[in-house]
């Protein structure tokens, strides 16, 4: 019993920990795509858009993710507007006007492997759920440990020739 | 600043060094003072910026990414000792971050800086960084500028000092000149003898060595031309005091000293002596010869041991010697006068005999006027000489003269000189044919002064042809209304006065009286002054005037004189008249002077006809009028309406 409430208890730390990173991440990534240096030149159309690439069987979480991040920001992060879209891995390698990708939690090694690929290949910046995904080529990602702390992946900044606010980068841990 | 313009020249040079200096040293401190100031605090504040900047994109990105946790990327300034406190605000201006550093212990001023938080992106104000930073760099800084310009100010004032102790020091020669200067003294050359020798002080020596040279020279002039000075003041002042108390042409001592003289001793018997017609002797030799004979004259009088003095023009006096008499003196006048008679001076070859008058006053509060008084009346008296009697009342006699001499004028001033007119009547029908104007003066307080009581004075005092010119217009303005015939007095005088005649022929020709009008002429004055009064007789003749002889047969004329005259109508005199019935020689007088009028067609008056026993005679005799208290006494008469 003790261990049934252990676990129980854990599980709800557990859970309560990621709600909290992920309400951290729904806040801080547009902000951190409105720091892109090359956002204005990517963008054609009026809105930008903030892809949250999703495999498979996880659109429904991804499109709450989106309609959160929405709502949150309202549309609207530093000077520009965007909008955050539900995008499958698949239909991510096809698309041109997306402007920053986050990959969503338990998203598979291939397709975070194909996300960063592509985020190189096109400079888009991405962004995952999980720190680890980084060594797939995951430009960065976002923790919470004493305090917030974003790491960036110094090879895939370098690799995928990405620019952002100067500012950027005295907060950032950068790792390789 | 009277007191700055006489102050000593160490004490102005060292006011302007010091007036100077402190104004140097005040501007250089007080520039110095805000710049060290401003440096200072713009440095700290550039330093506290520079801390601000170095977190800020850090904390702006983290605000703007939401994260609130600045510790790690405010540890590299919180961990200052000199950030006092620093304040974290949202653009809604809540406190995100304030933190304080507690372990200051001294108070210091703080400078505080605050900047915006910016959004990375956009640049838009997201928040406000504020930073409290400790001043005590700037306090330690300023203090020690303080300290530094401390010893500065005490060091410049030292040197002040010391440059005013330099300064009196330096002037110290000037010093000892001025009171070697102050000090000097004629006859007492002064040595310089100054303890060193820059060259301005060699050359101010150097000049008041030649001016002392020119000094001492020119006070040996000055004194030899005050000694010259002396002497010749000393000679003027003798001749001036000559020239005052004696006489420059006998060198007598003259009338100032005499009066000197009197009031110096008790003495006051004194004689004048007065040389007889001396007016002859200059008008006939000359002034010149007058005045040589003066000289002989008072050389005479010299050697007579009676110290003369020269009272002016022929005048002579003489002072009672000292233990002399008053008997003994008026011997010795008696004598001199004596021995002057006897004696003769030579004049341009010519031997001149001199005779005096003296006038003699014996212990007199007045002498010189006494004796004058006293001349006189030996001169009137034709004595040789007289004593001053004050009994005779001589003295009070002049001053009776100068009083009514002051009331002819006032007379005159207040028209109070007035006329009566006594009728003059002919023997032949009684009745009045003419009228002689008599003057009077009217006092005060009505009553008359007759003619002789004030004639003879005014004549002496040059009033008569005033009078005379008064009863001209008077008589002439009367009888211009009357048809009867008058008679005015005119002495010589008036005749010989161009002012009195002119005025006569105005009146004359304003009043139209000139065919009805008889000028009367003492016979004495016509005889003595024959051609002046010929002259007059005939200017007036030309506007019908006519003239009578006034008291004819008392002087000495011949009849030749008065047919030459010209004269129309003889008044005899009353002495003769009115003695006619008693005294057959003026009888005998009387008929000859009728007698030769009858013969030349002229007319006769008769004066002072006082009864009807005369007025008988005078007529039996064929005089033509008559003229007496008899016939008529003075009276006024008044203006006949035309």
């Amino acid at each position: 019993m003790r261990i049934l409430l252990l676990l129980l208890i854990g599980f709800l730390f557990a859970k309560a920990d990621e709600s909290f990173l992920m309400q951290t991440h729904i806040r801080m990534l547009p902000k951190i795509m409105a720091l892109d240096t090359r956002l204005a030149s990517k963008a054609p159309s009026s809105k930008l858009i903030l892809a949250i690439v999703y495999d498979t069987n996880k659109k429904a979480n991804a499109q709450l993710i989106a309609n959160e991040m929405n709502t949150i920001h309202n549309g609207k992060v530093s000077n520009f507007s965007f909008t955050a879209l539900p995008v499958s891995v698949d239909e991510l390698m096809t698309r041109k006007e997306i402007t920053f990708v986050y990959s969503i939690q338990h998203t598979t090694a291939p397709s975070i492997k194909k996300i960063a690929a592509w985020g190189i290949a096109n400079t888009v910046p991405t962004f995952s759920y999980d720190v680890n995904d980084m060594e797939f080529g995951i430009l960065g990602s976002i923790a919470i440990e004493r305090s917030t702390i974003i790491y960036i992946n110094k090879n895939t900044l370098k690799e995928g020739k990405y620019r952002f606010n100067d500012t950027l980068f005295q907060i950032a841990r950068l790792v390789e | 600043m009277n007191r700055f313009k006489n102050a000593r020249l160490s004490t102005k040079l060292f006011t302007a060094l010091t007036l100077v200096t402190f104004i140097i040293f005040t501007t250089v401190t007080l520039v110095t003072f805000f710049i060290v100031r401003d440096l200072t605090i713009n440095s700290q504040k550039e330093k506290a910026a520079l801390l601000i900047d170095t977190v800020n994109p850090a904390i702006s990105l983290a605000l703007f990414l939401g994260i609130h946790d600045f510790g790690d990327k405010l540890s590299a300034i919180t961990k200052r000792p000199e950030v006092i406190s620093l304040k974290i605000s949202d653009a809604k201006r809540d406190v995100i971050l304030d933190y304080h550093h507690y372990d200051h212990s001294t108070s210091h001023e703080t400078i505080q800086i605050s900047e915006n938080l910016m959004e990375p992106s956009s640049l838009k104000v997201i928040g406000t960084i504020t930073l409290v930073y400790s001043g005590e760099e700037f306090t330690k800084a300023m203090n020690r500028f303080y300290t530094l310009y401390g010893w500065i100010s005490v060091s410049v004032f030292a040197i002040l000092w010391l440059m005013m102790v330099w300064i009196n020091h330096l002037l110290l020669p000037i010093k000892l000149i001025a009171e070697k200067v102050r000090n000097f003294k004629l006859g007492k050359k002064i040595i310089f003898d100054i303890p060193y020798s820059q060259r301005e002080f060699t050359q101010i020596i150097h000049s008041f060595e030649i001016m002392q040279e020119s000094v001492i020279q020119y006070a040996q002039e000055i004194e030899s031309i005050n000694k010259n000075l002396e002497i010749k003041i000393s000679e003027q002042t003798r001749e001036a005091i000559r020239h005052l108390y004696y006489d420059n042409l006998t060198s007598l001592p003259n009338r100032i000293k005499l009066q000197e003289d009197l009031q110096l001793n008790d003495i006051n018997t004194v004689a004048i002596l007065n040389i007889d017609d001396f007016k002859e002797i200059n008008d006939f030799f000359g002034i010149d010869t007058g005045d040589w004979l003066l000289s002989q004259i008072a050389h005479w009088l010299s050697e007579m041991k009676l110290k003369p003095y020269r009272m002016g023009g022929d005048e002579f006096a003489f002072r009672m010697k000292e233990g002399s008499s008053h008997n003994e003196f008026c011997h010795d006048i008696e004598m001199l006068l004596s021995l002057l008679s006897e004696k003769f001076f030579m004049i341009a070859e010519e031997t001149v005999h001199v005779r005096a008058t003296v006038g003699i006053a014996i212990d007199s509060d007045k002498p010189l006027i006494h004796a004058d008084v006293a001349l006189n009346k030996a001169r009137s008296a034709k004595l040789p000489y007289s004593v001053y009697d004050q009994s005779e009342g001589i003295e009070q006699q002049y001053q009776a003269n100068i009083a009514m001499s002051a009331h002819i004028r006032q007379a005159l001033v207040e028209h109070r000189i007035i006329c009566q007119y006594q009728p003059i009547v002919s023997c032949e029908n009684g009745k009045i044919a003419k009228y002689e104007t008599l003057v009077r003066i009217q006092n005060e307080d009505g009553s008359l002064i007759a003619p002789y009581d004030f004639l003879p004075i005014a004549q002496k005092t040059k009033l008569y042809h005033h009078i005379t010119q008064e009863v001209v217009y008077q008589a002439c303005h009367l009888f211009a209304s009357r048809d009867e015939q008058f008679s005015i007095n005119l002495s010589i005088s008036d005749m010989l006065d161009n002012r009195t005649v002119t005025t006569i022929e105005n009146i004359l020709r304003q009043t139209g009286t000139s065919n009805r009008i008889i000028f009367e002429i003492l016979e004495s004055e016509g005889i003595e002054n024959f051609d002046e009064a010929a002259s007059f007789i005939a200017r007036m003749k030309a506007f019908g005037v006519k003239f009578a002889i006034d008291d004819f047969g008392t002087g000495y004329s011949n009849f030749e004189n008065i047919l030459k005259l010209n004269v129309d109508i003889l008044k005899i005199d009353g002495s003769l008249i009115k003695s006619i019935d008693e005294n057959p020689r003026h009888r005998i007088v009387v008929e000859a002077i009728v007698d030769f009028a009858h013969r030349i067609g002229i007319d006769t008056v008769a004066e002072f006809v006082s009864s009807e026993e005369i007025l008988q005679n005078v007529t039996d005799l064929g005089i033509t009028y008559a003229q007496g208290f008899h016939t008529g006494k003075p009276q006024y008469l008044e203006h006949k309406p035309m």
